[in-house]
This record gives structure tokens, C-alpha cells and sequence, in this order.
């Protein structure tokens, strides 16, 4: 197959119209200088698959799996646009796979071909007519496309197959928020009552009783508002997180699920990036912190003191694991930490404000 | 004949739907092209940002420029600020990737550009170490002597450079006060406190230090440039020209520094609230963007309740460029900001009374720009049909790693874009009508735009990181009178009235509502003038009338099509 698939337009279908194979995406082969060891492995494997396949057997339903299977690792390694190619192929040869089309359209969606994305959408819809998530998604294409009557039809359906999603109440509200802000108020506010915690709901609650002239409603709500979109189930998605094989690439996913609130996904990544690179100080300090803050300080403490035998020097690191030392009663330990990053940096207002505090803890239990 | 009696009148939904069927929504310069003569009219200058391996964020924010008539001849000349030496690195030895660069315009009477670069001696515009890393600038005639100044922003120390009128300038910045230390990229030239002198209001970003430098990586793990949340924002200020060569830090008393510093990229000033003067807007890289109403002697932060602090579902973008117009033409001014790939460009409808809408989707503008990392951005008629369009630097601050070679492992290179105003103010991407000068993958950030040839279509400067500037020429060949310029000058005659408003009439009907300033895209300043497309109108004569700061009213009747008219204050008939 050479370097790329599209040295080789054998894989296409050699009978089809010329004309649609013409316009066919033809599969992206993407360097891959900047990946880590194992994701780069990883893909080189799989590309080495898709070339035995075809090479055994041409427009097999194995070549069509081997193409999924390059596209997933594609698609988790942040390379879209590679993986919507691949997803084409495999899904020209077995278009009766759903999640191909789905997963398809997803990549469609990150790498900004929105046209495409609807049309995967679609076809994934007329394969699963109920499935929520690709209803979700596809409501939320007619959005990005500026189609709110579009993005409705779908929000509708979902609310009506799943009355009790937040997501689906909250898309519905935004698509109808422009013509009948009222109409949108009820729908954000069934979101909220749903899932209290998607905090992002609020400015659109606030917006829309802006819009019908309740300003001090909008204000309170917009009071309220923060980032946190409604989550739905999304199984197809999340599995394929499970093909992430970079320790670093798992300590920036652990990173965005933190941001997001979601602590047990972060704490899964940093256990899978301290597995693959027992070494990786930053995700031993975060795992351990982490693992500190989910009250589990005891479990946290190997991970803090392995980074800090890696990075002596880091002021943060020592003030965690200065922490998690006083958050076990080992408070002489905790001392000594603390004035260890103070060593380091003199001036670490906080350093040295927990050092004054575990210094006073100390102070009062010798007095007593 | 226009009589002057619907002056007064005030323009409703139905003027504007008038509006419409006089201009139609066919555009009217089917020839419309930008084309890149910067070889050709003697520009060659490259925003050189040198690289010794380390991916320094300062390497791939700036820089711009400006246009502006700095001789006072007449057309606009160009300044193009060069990056220098960042603090730690070896110092170039060619003394050109050391110096900010002016051009001046030898436009010939029969409208032949040529540019010819003033020699480094006169300007003083040299680097050295210590002298900050250069990113944008920023224009305006700071001591109302008729000659405009430029305002140079950087990482270190900014630089005013007065501009004595002889061709050459001096940098008063540490003497007027302005110089600051912090890491500065756009600034905005305007007259905060009506007093007729302008001020400043400077963007600031963020907190960086060669030293503290940390390797950052992309979600899939490759090592890639810092976004802003690793590093600490610094506060903007505000300086108020004091008249006497100095200015005032009021930034802590006017109320801008009682909010948690962000992340400043773009600022502009206009007047959000219509009620006369002049609001400032800041926009922030990943934090909520800021609307200071101004009150008269002290500034609120409104955006939240405004709309336009965050985008329409909540969220805080990393904003970058932006510009200030009446987009849908309903006589208020509204308001269009670069985004991030993955994040739209937004724009907000202003109804008026200063709330704003998120209207990007509905605009067209989500599948337009999701690909793209816009910085400087114009909007303006560029191809004559009396409707905005939108003229985008894009290039990425993260690698694009799906077109990564073994060459260029972390390219940023993007195409800029084109994207055609139509009836009601939504936008279609026509980049690939206007074909490759256009659509060049570049690192591109600052736009500077104004018409440079005096033909009555707007031009445009894209500043390139690493790559030459593209003096893009607008070869529209509108029809000879379809068209009609104005600059705004104060009551003494001297500068332009940053600020004032400008409404255009046509057979009693207004076709636009504008106002002058330099300042919005990114980094870079534009052409004061009103440049006013007249689309399918065919009249000869156009009436204009003009509000200055202070709400005062003059107009101007039987104007003729097809050039520019200087209207200096107190000269026009008072209009109410």
C-alpha cells in the first residue's frame, strides 16, 4: 500500500462509478512524528493490518474492520479528519454498521466538516432511529449549521423518546430559544431539575428571560452560570477511550475530565498514564494529589513521594506532599517537606503559610 | 435633489427594508478580487519571529501594523512592527529583523501605488535588547497637532512614537507615562472623557517570563505551545492624555483594575449603549470578554447581563481579533470576534440599547469558521454592495497535526478568509472567488485595512508571521461614483475625530451609520476615513451627517459621489 492508502486506490471498489470514487475522501495517512512511542506504534501496527488485509483479501468485511480499527486509534490520538477517512472506508464496504456511521460523524463533527457530519448522522439514524447520543449530536449539527428548525426535529425526537435527559431538554431550548424564548424557559428549566449540576444551563435561562423582558430573573440566573454542559451517555465514545495509549496523552485527558468535574474519569487516565510511564513525575504528582483530595491520602502518598524523588526541585509537588502527610497525622514529616520547598523557594507564600500551620499543630500537641 | 427636511427623521424597520430595495441583494462587483502587489508596490517586510526550539508563546502572537497618513498628503502610508530581540535570545545580526518599519505611500495621480521605505535613521524605530518584543500598534494624533502618532505595543516596554512632522518621530513613551512593562497586544486610541484629547486603553495578556518556560502538549500527547491558562493574565490600563505630552494611569480609579486581570488580545472602542460616548470592549483568550459602559468620568463592567461577555450557550472563548459595526444597518453598532479552531467566530447584535445577541450560527458563520484560528478581522464593504464583509487573518497557535511533516512537525499555516455580507447581515465564505492571494496558508495575524489607493474601495495589510506581508489591493473597479469617503476632522481642523458617528443619506433614505476609528482587528490600526459603498445607487450626490462626542449634530448636504470629503467640525449645518 505504500505510505499512504492513497497510493492505493485498489481499496476503493474498482467497479464503482468513477465519478463518486473521483469525489471520494481518499484516507489520510497523517505523520506521526508527534505522537509518543506507544500511540505511534500502536497506528503503525494497525495501518501494517489494513495492508495485509487488502492485500489478502480486497474489500473484505476484515479490511473494513481493520479500517475501523485504524480510524478508532486515529480518533482518540486527535487526528479527525484521518479518522473520518478511515470510517469512510470501512463503512463503504459494510454500510449496515451503525457505530461506524456514528463514530464517522463524531470525527466529521471535530474536524469541522459539518456537511459530512449530518450525512453520517443521518445514515446512523436511519439505522438506529432512537439512538440518543446520535440523535444529540445530530440536533446539535442543525445548531452549529445555523438550522434551528433542523436542529429541533432531532431535539424533539429525543425528548420524546427521553423525556428525562438534560442533554435533550437543554438542545431543544436552545433550538427553540430564538423564535419563543418562553417556550426555551421551560425547557432549560426541566434541563436543571434534571441535572442540577450543569451549571452552563443557566446564562441560556438567564438569556431567554432577558429576551422576554424579566431582567432580574436573567440576572439571578446569569448569577448562577458556569461551564458545565449536561452530559448523556455516550458508550461508543468512551470505549474508544480505552484505546488511548500515551502516558501523556492520558495525563492531558485526565486533565479536561477534571475540569469537567469528572474525578473518577480523571483518576482512571492518571492510572493509566502512571502504568504506562511509571517514571512520568507529573502523573505521579497528579494521581497522588488527586487521590489526596478524593480523601484517600494514605493511597496518594507512594505516587507524591515517587515524583518527588524524580522532581526535588517542584514547590507545588512538595507542598502536596507535604499535605498529604499532615492529612495523615505524620505532621514532623510534613515539616520537613514544607521546608524543603521552602529551600527550594524562600518566597512560597503558601509553603510557608502551611509550614507555620503544621509548625503551630506541632507546637500545640508538644505543649499538651 | 436631496432636501435636508428628512435629516431629522428617524430610520425605522421600514427605512431599512427601503434600504434594501434600493441597494438589492445581488452583489454588485461580480469582478470583486484582493489581489497581492506587495512585491510590486516596493513592500517587503516579514515579521520575524526566530526560533531557537523552545515553543515561546510571545513567538506566535504577534504582530501588526497600521495604515495611516503620517506626511499628510493625502493617502495612507504603512508601519509594520518587526518582532525584535526576545529577552534571552542572541541578537540578529541583520539589523532588519531589529526595526519597525514605515512605508511611505508615492500614490501618483493617476492612482499608481508605490511605496517607499524610510531609512532607519529617521525613525528611531530600531530594537535592541531591553527594548520589548514588538506585536502591534495603535494610531492617533495624541497632541492635536495635526500629525499622526503611533502607539507600539509589546512584550517590555510599548513605545509612543510622536510623530514630528518632518518624516521622523520620537518615542515619548517613557516621558508621557505609557510605556508600561507588562505584555501588551492591542491597544485603542479614543477620547474616554470628552475633553478633546485622546486617550488609551491598552490591552494587556499575560504574565510571561522566558525562565519560567514549561513544556506544554496537546490533548494527544505531543508537545505543542502554552495556552494562556498556564500563565498568569495581567490587568490592562488606562491612560488619560493630560494634554501637556504626559498622560494619567487611571486604570485602578475608572474602575478597570477592580476585576480579576484576563487575558487581553483585541480592544475597540464604540458606543454600545447609544447614548453618545464611548463604550470599551476587551476581548479575552479564553476568559469572558468585557464591556466597560462608560459613565462619564468612570467605567462599568456590563457584559455579563449584555450578552456578550461569553457566547450564546455560556461559554468564554479564546477571543482574539475584532471589529465594531452595524452589521444588520438598524443604526446601532454591533459586534464580530475571532475565535479558536473548534470555536465560531461570534458575532453579536447589538438591538440598541446595548444587549447583544449571539446571532454567529444563524449568520453563517459556524461552518465558516470551526476550521480556522481567526486573529485580525475587517469589517467592512470590501466589494461595494453596501454590506459588511468579513476579511480574516486565520493561523493556528496549536500544530495542526493532521498536516504535519517530518519538515514542518508543528505547522500553524492556515488560509485566510473571505466571507461576503448579504441582505441582513449574514455571511457566506467566498474565499475561493478571490483565489490564491487570498487564501495563502500563512501564520497570519494583524489586518490593517484602508483604502490605500484612494479608489474608493477598501485594501487591506495582513501582517505573516515568518512570511512577507500581503498588501492586498481591492481591484473591484467599482463604477466611478458609486462611492463616497469622508474624513472627520475636529473643530481646530487638526485630527480625526476618532469616535464621532457618521449616517449617510441617499434621496432621503440612510444607507449607513458608521463611525471613524483606527482601532479593532488585531494588533494593527486602519484607515479613520468612512469609506461608504453605494452599491446599485446611483446618485450623485449623497447628504451626511455627523454627531461628534459631545452629541452635537452638523450636516452636510449634495456631497458628491465618487471621493473623498474632509468635513471639519463647526464647518457643516447643525442638524438635529
Amino acid at each position: 500500500m505504500g505510505t499512504g492508502c492513497g497510493d492505493s486506490p485498489s481499496l476503493f471498489d474498482e467497479t464503482a462509478d468513477p465519478a463518486a470514487v473521483q469525489s471520494a475522501l481518499v484516507p489520510l495517512e497523517p505523520h506521526l512524528g508527534h505522537l509518543e512511542t506507544p500511540p505511534r506504534l500502536a497506528i503503525e501496527e494497525a495501518r501494517a493490518l489494513v495492508r495485509r488485509v487488502h492485500s489478502a483479501s480486497p474489500g473484505s468485511v476484515e479490511e473494513a474492520e481493520a479500517s475501523a480499527g485504524l480510524a478508532s486509534l486515529y480518533f482518540v490520538h486527535g487526528l479527525p479528519q484521518a479518522a473520518a477517512s478511515w470510517y469512510e472506508v470501512a463503512t463503504r464496504r459494510v454500510p449496515e454498521r451503525y457505530d461506524w456511521h456514528y463514530l464517522k460523524g463524531v470525527s466529521y463533527a471535530d474536524a469541522a466538516d459539518l456537511e459530512s457530519s449530518r450525512s453520517s448522522f443521518d445514515t446512523a439514524l436511519s439505522l438506529q432511529p432512537g439512538d440518543l447520543p446520535t440523535l444529540l449530536r445530530r440536533g446539535r449539527v442543525g445548531l452549529d449549521v445555523g438550522d434551528t428548525d433542523d436542529a429541533s426535529v432531532y431535539y424533539q425526537r429525543a425528548v420524546a423518546a427521553f423525556p428525562h435527559s438534560a442533554a435533550a431538554q437543554y438542545g431543544l431550548g436552545l433550538a427553540v430559544s430564538e423564535r419563543d424564548p418562553e417556550q426555551a424557559i421551560e425547557f432549560f428549566s426541566r434541563a436543571l431539575a434534571l441535572d442540577a449540576s450543569a451549571d452552563a444551563i443557566h446564562h441560556s435561562l438567564g438569556m431567554a428571560f432577558r429576551a422576554v423582558g424579566d431582567l432580574e430573573q436573567a440576572r439571578d440566573q446569569l448569577s448562577l452560570a458556569g461551564t458545565q454542559r449536561p452530559n448523556f451517555d455516550d458508550p461508543l465514545v468512551r470505549d474508544l477511550s480505552e484505546l488511548m495509549s500515551g502516558s501523556r496523552a492520558h495525563l492531558v485527558q485526565a486533565a479536561m475530565a477534571r475540569s469537567n468535574q469528572d474525578l473518577n474519569s480523571a483518576l482512571r487516565h492518571l492510572e493509566r498514564a502512571v502504568a504506562i510511564d511509571p517514571e512520568n513525575s507529573r502523573a505521579l504528582h497528579n494521581l497522588g494529589a488527586l487521590l489526596g483530595e478524593l480523601q484517600r491520602p494514605a493511597e496518594g502518598l507512594p505516587y507524591l513521594q515517587r515524583a518527588a524523588v524524580l522532581r526535588p526541585a517542584d514547590a507545588d509537588l512538595q507542598l502536596d506532599l507535604g499535605t498529604a502527610f499532615a492529612a495523615l497525622g505524620r505532621l514532623q514529616e510534613s515539616l520537613a517537606v514544607f521546608e524543603t520547598a521552602l529551600r527550594h523557594h524562600p518566597n512560597h507564600s503558601e509553603a510557608q503559610r502551611r509550614r507555620a500551620a503544621v509548625a503551630a499543630a506541632l507546637s500545640g500537641a508538644s505543649t499538651e | 435633489m436631496l432636501s435636508i427636511a428628512w435629516l431629522g427623521c428617524n430610520v425605522s424597520k421600514r427605512d431599512q427594508s427601503d434600504r434594501m430595495s434600493v441597494h438589492g441583494d445581488e452583489h454588485v462587483s461580480s469582478s470583486f478580487r484582493l489581489v497581492d502587489v506587495a512585491e510590486a508596490v516596493g513592500v517587503s517586510a516579514t515579521y520575524t519571529s526566530t526560533s531557537d526550539g523552545d515553543l515561546y508563546l510571545p513567538r506566535i502572537m504577534g504582530g501588526g501594523g497600521a495604515v495611516l497618513d503620517v506626511d499628510n498628503d493625502g493617502d495612507l502610508d504603512l508601519f509594520l512592527v518587526q518582532a525584535g530581540v526576545l529577552s534571552g535570545d542572541a541578537v540578529a545580526e541583520d539589523s532588519t529583523l531589529r526595526q519597525d518599519r514605515l512605508y511611505v505611500n508615492n500614490l501618483s495621480a493617476s492612482g499608481v501605488l508605490e511605496f517607499t521605505v524610510v531609512p532607519a535613521a529617521r525613525t528611531q524605530f530600531a530594537r535592541g535588547v531591553g527594548d520589548g518584543y514588538g506585536m502591534g500598534a495603535a494610531t492617533g494624533d495624541f497632541d492635536n497637532d495635526g500629525w499622526m502618532d503611533i502607539y507600539v505595543t509589546a512584550l517590555g516596554p510599548n513605545r509612543l512614537l510622536r510623530n514630528r512632522g518632518d518624516g521622523s518621530f520620537e518615542d515619548v513613551g517613557q516621558i508621557a507615562g505609557v510605556a508600561g512593562s507588562e505584555w501588551s497586544v492591542s491597544a485603542t486610541v479614543a477620547d474616554l472623557n470628552n475633553d478633546g484629547w485622546l486617550d488609551l486603553f491598552v490591552g494587556n495578556y499575560l504574565l510571561w517570563k522566558r525562565e519560567s518556560y514549561r513544556p506544554c502538549y496537546q490533548a494527544a500527547g505531543g508537545l505543542d505551545y502554552c495556552g494562556p491558562d498556564s500563565f498568569r493574565a495581567e490587568s490592562n490600563e488606562v491612560y488619560l492624555n493630560s494634554g501637556d505630552g504626559t498622560f494619567e494611569r487611571v486604570s485602578e480609579d475608572w474602575g478597570f483594575q477592580s476585576h480579576e486581570a484576563a487575558p487581553t488580545l483585541g480592544t475597540i472602542a464604540f458606543d454600545a449603549d447609544g447614548d453618545g460616548d464611548v463604550d470599551l470592549y476587551e476581548a479575552n483568550d479564553g476568559r469572558a470578554n468585557r464591556l466597560w459602559i462608560n459613565h462619564g468620568g468612570w467605567f462599568e463592567e456590563s457584559a455579563q447581563l449584555a450578552g456578550c461577555a461569553v457566547n450564546g450557550e455560556g461559554f468564554p472563548e479564546a477571543s482574539m481579533g475584532l471589529d465594531a459595526a452595524d452589521i444588520d444597518q438598524d443604526g446601532d453598532v454591533d459586534l464580530l470576534i475571532t475565535h479558536l479552531t473548534g470555536e465560531s467566530h461570534t458575532l453579536y447584535r447589538n438591538d440598541g440599547r446595548g444587549l447583544f445577541s449571539d446571532r454567529s450560527l444563524p449568520s453563517g458563520l459556524g461552518a465558516s469558521s470551526l476550521n480556522a484560528t481567526g486573529f485580525g478581522v475587517v469589517l467592512s464593504d470590501f466589494d461595494g454592495d453596501g454590506w459588511h464583509d468579513l476579511l480574516v487573518a486565520n493561523g493556528a497557535v496549536r500544530a495542526i497535526r493532521e498536516v504535519a511533516t517530518l519538515l514542518n512537525p508543528l505547522p500553524l499555516e492556515q488560509p485566510n478568509q473571505f466571507l461576503s455580507g448579504h441582505v441582513g447581515g449574514g455571511f457566506d465564505d467566498a474565499s475561493a472567488k478571490l483565489g490564491a492571494d487570498v487564501r495563502t496558508s500563512t501564520v497570519s495575524r494583524g489586518i490593517a485595512a484602508g483604502d490605500l489607493d484612494n479608489d474608493g474601495d477598501l485594501d487591506a495589510v495582513v501582517i505573516n508571521i515568518g512570511a512577507a506581508a500581503q498588501v492586498l489591493v481591492n481591484q473591484s473597479q467599482p463604477t466611478s461614483d458609486a462611492w463616497v469617503g469622508v474624513r472627520l476632522v475636529t473643530g481646530e481642523g487638526k485630527r480625526d475625530a476618532l469616535g464621532a458617528r457618521v449616517e449617510v443619506f441617499v434621496d432621503g433614505v440612510r444607507i449607513y451609520v458608521g463611525r471613524s476609528y483606527t482601532d479593532g482587528s488585531y494588533a494593527s490600526a486602519r484607515d479613520p476615513r468612512v469609506l461608504v459603498g453605494l452599491g446599485l445607487l446611483r446618485s450623485q450626490t449623497v447628504s451626511v451627517r455627523v454627531t461628534d462626542l459631545n452629541g452635537t449634530m452638523e450636516q452636510w448636504s449634495e456631497l458628491s459621489t465618487g471621493r473623498y470629503h474632509t468635513l471639519v467640525s463647526g464647518t457643516g449645518q447643525p442638524a438635529s
